[in-house]
């Protein structure tokens, strides 16, 4: 097993940077997305408390999940980096925190403009808002960490720990309406029991989200071995 | 709630502003490698 100088493994032979094949991953989310949005705009049943607002729901729900799906990835990958110590753990860690605090930031900015439409108020300290707000800085502070510490080793470790604590807030704001009620609704998870065509449109986001998800974390990954490749060239 | 303008241009807001924040990451993500394929940009860490 090769030891790099900066002290994390690269794998049996010395890594080479393959370019993935972005332009079908690109095309899939591309052709998800002109089938979901019409889908979310035109096919699902309007709510009857809610009116159009509740469309929003379709965006906003597959960007939580999706975000934590990222930082689920961040947490194994960093169990995975502190046991083994393995360069390619927090290249994808990195990667997927980035990715998730995008798709979280997208849950932070369309939940306020459905909540204005439903409860006529734009933000409210309610649990589960409370809970994701922590969340999203758990992981800008997970980003921050890694411009700050410079040796590549502690920086990976110290990122580790950091991913694995932050994603124990995950279960906290799936459980949060279950446990301190407030002014949020119930995870679909938990409360279940949703109409066929809601449930289809939503399925169909999730996948949409999923197939974004992948393509810019490929993106990711491959940019950050690019920009380490060309560091380690200036470095010498 | 019924159905009003003002709850459809809540609509149309909550897609764009989705949309703005996805697809400047992407664009910025594209481009930044674009340039390192290139190799005239190494940036922060």
């Amino acid at each position: 097993m090769a030891v790099d100088a900066d002290g994390l493994k690269d794998g049996d032979e010395a890594p080479a940077i393959r370019k993935p094949n972005l332009k079908l991953w690109a095309g899939l989310t591309a052709l998800a997305f002109l089938i979901h949005i019409p889908l979310a705009l035109f096919y699902a049943p309007e709510d009857v408390a809610q009116g159009a607002a509740q469309r929003i729901f379709y965006i906003h729900v597959p960007s939580a999940w999706i975000g934590f799906l990222a930082f689920g990835v961040v947490f194994v990958c960093s169990i995975a980096l502190l046991a083994t110590s393995k360069r390619k753990w927090d290249d994808i860690a990195a990667a997927s925190a980035e990715v998730g605090v995008i798709f979280t930031l997208a849950v932070i900015l369309t939940g306020p403009i459905w909540a204005k439409a439903s409860w006529g108020i734009w933000w409210t300290w309610d649990p589960k808002l409370t809970a994701v707000f922590i969340l999203l800085c758990i992981y800008l502070s997970y980003l921050a960490l890694r411009q700050y510490v410079a040796e590549p080793l502690r920086r990976a470790r110290f990122c580790a720990v950091l991913g694995i604590v932050g994603f124990l807030d995950i279960p906290i704001i799936v459980m949060a309406v279950s446990w301190w009620r407030g002014e949020h609704p119930s995870s679909v998870l938990v409360k279940g029991g949703m109409p066929h065509k809601d449930l289809l449109v939503l399925m169909m986001g999730n996948l949409t989200f999923t197939l974004l998800y992948i393509t810019l974390l490929k993106t990711r990954i491959y940019v950050n071995a690019l920009k380490r490749a060309k560091q380690e060239e200036v470095a010498g | 709630m019924n159905e009003t303008p003002m709850t459809v241009t809540y609509v149309v807001w909550g897609y764009l502003v989705a949309a703005a924040l996805y697809g400047t990451y992407i664009v910025r993500l594209v481009i930044k490698m674009h340039r390192l394929e290139r190799g005239d940009d190494v940036g922060p860490r």
